[in-house]
């Protein structure tokens, strides 16, 4: 028997964690486990992801996984850039953190099992937050073991009570998405998919400049700034102390969104205090 | 007897590079001095105060700084030139591994030295054969005429546009980069163009260089680089042809020959002790024993396919003069692996010359009838 | 000069994948409009080696040639000198974090400055290794949290900006990312003169000094307003202070408690008393030794050393 996992997060919401969390918990039960971070540059907000194998075998596989039996979606704007659904076989789990329903999942597959949860409104209503940002990764490992996936409540409630500060917390959260989680099973489109990749000739190792290396970074960001143009009075302060160049001098200063990644330093070089932040909500799945 | 049409003029192997380098209008120099390589580094020096050689030469302050500094140049479009030995080309090897990987065509030259410790200023080939994976071009040659022919055949071959990497011309260290021999300075006008770059840093068409390259593209790029090396000897072979056309004289760039045809035992060997095989080779003759001589010009890109066609059903011995601790010689390693599929008599592994042992046409006749395979003195 | 001046185009594209609230992209935009983009920049293993982004394409929109982690200003040398055959007048500029020009890059910046190469070396210091996690470098300063010093380092940090000094070179500056009009006066002054130039800018990095995000440039200010960061520039061999440096060292300004910028970031939380004391007294001495290059004179009363 294996069981390979991946799970997709923003940097910063504990993806590579989980999976750590979930391969020790298997090994406490006996398994033999992996878990391997998608190899690149982290950075908070930006898409990663993590992979768990669990097997009652010796692991000698060592690549990354490319067709998970269940695939664990940490925040739902990672939908909208990443194919999750990518390399997963028919009737595999899908656990997606988001306040929609099973039957709102669209996929090519002929069918699979979608689990959904609300972790963030679970994190948020136990008070699980970290820097005032919901902590997603142990409630939605929760929901992960209403899947096949061989390990306990009780093995992982041990782990995260011993390894964070706030593991009470943690131990609830896990044991209210257990609970809450929806369980179903949805039939898809039934499509065949053949990826294409394309491939790009390299000759030297040039790059040209664009925008957007990182993609839309929007994505980063968890606050958003709004100018008060009433207050504003073209100082002009915000572009030039703009980490991002994301900050467009037009008839007036005016916030590029697509690439603002909320860090929020144009509120505080403000000389007139005309840009106020509030919480970002993007539509989700 | 010389034809006297060009200037000849009697130079150091250490000299000729250097003036090699001013005939092939290189315009900036970055070197760093060590033994036995200094003096091309002191000759261009003059060359450039005295107003005869047209370039900049920027004193560094180590040999990393040095192939640094040629890697900058030529990516900003001026043909460049350095010249090192053992430590320094040891102490570079990071920057050697970047020049290739960026497609920039520097050649260099080495004054071939031991790596120590214990300090060992002498002729070995273990310090260029130690950079044997980093993607130069490697020429070994065994007299200075040839060092100063090859610098500017290995412009020619690593500015080609479909070549674009850069090329060691190594040379035995005190035997040749020191001893004096006559040396006909031909101008390179008709032979060597201007350095025209493929791509150069430009702020009219701003682009960046050597950033993050993921995986699969890494690997198209260094196939690439596998692909150019197998053209590279396809056009050595030209070149050889048009270099004899304009000065009539043979300056191989992938192999010599030597009476191999009839032979029965074939030396094959590299750099300076391949001249003095070809002693060992007449001596040899004279006692009613065919012995022919293949000295490999170009160990990189290897010419498998050249070696296999020489020594099939020869009975073949490699002299190296360096060391590959745990595998053995590397001349011998990739030989033998080149000639996997082709019949030969025999093929043994020798080892001379380590540290700078004299390596003498008694050598070769003791090393071809003694079952050993390191001679560690010298047989005068 | 009004910010309203400064040159307008975007050089730092957006999108790129610098963390938030990044103190190099800050830096580097105002440096790349200080020079009006006719800059080729030279960079070595860093952050921003990173956050330019992968194949195919690159974040920043003047030419950039990256390099080996130890070579920076040897590259830059070898550019330099083929621009100059080639007369093209594009300023090469090294751009690189405290640990290509501290550690592993200090010779290569030694030997150039020493050779005397008409290039701008830009040092972007955050007093660690950021790009390879946190780590210690030798611009770390004393007491501070990094990965490679848990418990604090244990060792007071060099003064590069001091050694490029002591090399007599024709320009040399500190800057911060909390006063971008200060580094964009003193990037148009080194681009006026010929010879080496080198300027290091104070880059606070959030993660790695363990501070809010959005407190990047009042982190840049507090560093000098407390004393701890120096603002001066020295042209041929004249240094005078800037900014609100100038104003501490004319006695018209006090320093403001050094406890209230290192307790601001989580890299300095553990620090007893004592350490605090160890910092006070390093920062008094570094503005001693720096009085004493004002003016480019050695003031023999203050100097002790003399016998």
């Amino acid at each position: 028997m294996l069981i390979s996992i991946r799970f997709h997060g923003r940097g910063g919401q504990g993806a590579v964690t989980a999976s750590k969390i979930l391969a020790e918990a298997a090994g406490r039960l006996g398994y033999y486990s992996q878990s391997m971070p998608f190899f690149g540059p982290e950075r908070r907000g930006a898409p990663v992801m993590a992979y768990t194998r669990i097997s009652d075998e010796p692991i000698f596989e060592m690549s990354q996984v490319y067709h998970p039996n269940v695939v664990v979606v940490l925040d739902p704007l990672i939908m909208k850039v990443v194919d999750i659904f990518k390399g997963v076989k028919e009737g595999a789990w899908i656990v997606a953190n988001t306040t929609k329903k099973p039957e709102d999942f669209i996929f090519d597959q002929e069918y699979l099992n979608v689990i959904t949860v609300d972790a963030t409104g679970i994190a948020i209503k136990n008070d699980l937050l970290v820097a005032g940002l919901p902590v997603v990764n142990t409630p939605m490992l929760g929901a992960l073991l209403r899947t096949e996936t061989p390990v306990t409540l009780e093995t992982l409630e041990e782990i995260v009570a011993g390894k964070f500060e706030e593991g009470e917390k943690n131990v609830k959260a896990i044991r209210e998405a257990y609970d809450l989680a929806e369980v179903k099973l949805i039939h898809g489109l039934g499509k065949r998919r053949y990826p294409r990749k394309q491939r790009i000739k390299v000759e030297f190792p040039i790059s040209v400049p664009a925008e957007g290396v990182a993609g839309k970074t929007k994505l980063w960001r968890d606050f958003r700034p709004e100018i008060d143009y009433d207050s504003c009075n073209d100082c002009l302060n915000c572009w030039l102390h703009c980490p991002e160049s994301a900050i467009r001098l037009n008839d007036r200063v005016e916030i590029d969104y697509d690439y603002c990644k909320g860090c929020l330093v144009c509120v505080n070089v403000c000389p007139k205090k005309a840009i106020s932040s509030e919480r970002e909500v993007f539509v989700d799945v | 007897m010389y034809d006297v049409k060009y200037e000849v003029r009697i130079l150091t192997g250490n000299e000729t590079a250097a003036y090699a380098a001013m005939n092939s209008e290189v315009r900036v120099v970055a070197a760093y001095p060590i033994t036995p390589a200094t003096p091309v580094v002191e000759t261009i020096s003059r060359l450039v105060e005295d107003g005869k050689m047209r370039a900049k030469f920027i004193m560094v302050e180590s040999e990393h700084s040095a192939m640094a500094a040629c890697i900058g140049a030529s990516a900003a479009g001026s043909r460049t030139f350095t010249a090192t030995s053992s430590h320094g080309l040891a102490y570079m090897h990071e920057m050697l591994h970047w020049a290739a990987n960026a497609r920039t065509p520097i050649v260099m030259a080495v004054a071939n030295r031991a790596i120590g410790p214990g300090w060992n200023i002498w002729a070995d080939l273990g310090d260029s054969l130690s950079q044997r994976d980093t993607g130069w071009m490697q020429l070994y040659c065994s007299h200075n005429q040839e060092i100063y022919d090859t610098i500017a055949m290995a412009y020619r071959l690593a500015e080609n546009k479909r070549i674009l990497l850069p090329a060691m011309v190594c040379y035995d260290g005190f035997t040749l980069s020191h001893t004096s021999m006559p040396v006909e300075l031909t101008e390179f006008v008709d032979f060597l163009p201007d350095y025209e770059p493929v791509w150069m840093l430009d702020t009219e068409k701003p682009f960046t260089h050597g950033n993050i390259l993921p995986p699969e593209e890494f690997a198209e790029l260094r196939h690439n680089i596998q692909k150019s090396h197998d053209r590279a000897l396809r056009l050595m072979e030209k070149i050889e042809e048009e270099f004899y056309e304009i000065y009539r004289r043979r300056t191989p760039l992938i192999l010599e020959e030597y009476k191999v045809e009839d032979a029965e035992k074939v030396i094959v060997t590299m750099g300076a002790i391949g001249s003095e095989a070809k002693v060992a080779a007449d001596s040899l003759r004279e006692k009613k024993v065919k012995v022919g001589v293949v000295r490999l010009k170009s160990f990189r890109p290897f010419p498998e396919k050249h070696v296999k066609k020489l020594l099939e059903d020869k009975k073949v011995f490699v002299f190296d003069r360096a060391i590959s601790p745990g595998s053995g010689g590397q001349l011998y390693q990739e030989l033998k692996a080149a000639l996997s599929s082709t019949p030969v008599k025999r093929l043994s592994p020798r080892v001379v010359g380590i540290g700078g042992i004299d390596v003498t046409k008694r050598t070769f006749e003791k090393a071809l009838f003694e079952r050993k395979i390191w001679v560690k003195e010298v047989v005068s | 000069m009004k910010i309203s001046e400064m040159e307008r185009e975007e050089y730092v594209l957006p999108g790129n994948t610098a963390c938030h609230g990044c103190p190099s992209t800050v830096a580097l935009r105002t440096v790349l409009k200080a020079l009006d983009g006719n800059a080729v920049l030279v960079i070595p293993a860093c952050c921003t080696s990173v956050y330019m982004g992968p194949f195919p394409n690159s974040a920043i929109k003047v030419p950039v040639f990256n390099t080996a982690f130890a070579s920076a200003a040897a590259t830059a040398s070898g550019i330099k000198a083929s621009f100059e055959l080639q007369g093209r007048d594009t300023e090469v500029v090294v751009w690189a974090g405290d640990g290509g020009t501290y550690d592993i890059g200090l010779q290569a910046l030694s030997g150039a400055a020493e050779r005397g190469e008409d290039i701008i070396f830009i040092c972007y210091n955050n007093e660690m290794y950021s790009n390879t996690g946190v780590q210690r470098s030798g611009a770390t300063p004393y007491g501070a949290w990094t990965t490679t010093t848990w418990k604090g380092k244990r060792e007071h940090k060099k003064d590069v900006s001091e050694l490029m000094l002591a090399h007599g070179i024709p320009y040399v500056a500190t800057a911060s990312i909390g006063y971008l009009r200060d580094l964009y006066e003193k990037v148009r002054t080194a681009k006026q003169i010929r010879g080496f130039r080198y300027i290091e800018i104070l880059a606070p990095c959030p993660p790695g000094w363990r501070f809010p995000m959005d407190k990047t440039i009042q982190m840049g200010k507090l560093a000098v307003e407390s004393g701890m960061w120096v603002l001066f520039e020295s042209v041929r061999g004249r240094l005078r202070f800037t900014g609100i440096s100038k104003s501490i060292a004319e006695g018209r300004r006090k320093m403001k408690n050094l406890e209230e910028y290192l307790l601001a970031q989580g890299r300095f939380s553990h620090l007893k008393p004592e350490d605090v004391e160890e910092i006070r007294r390093f920062v008094l001495k570094k503005w001693e030794r720096l009085a004493m290059f004002v003016e480019g004179e050695v003031d023999a009363a203050v100097a002790k050393f003399y016998v």
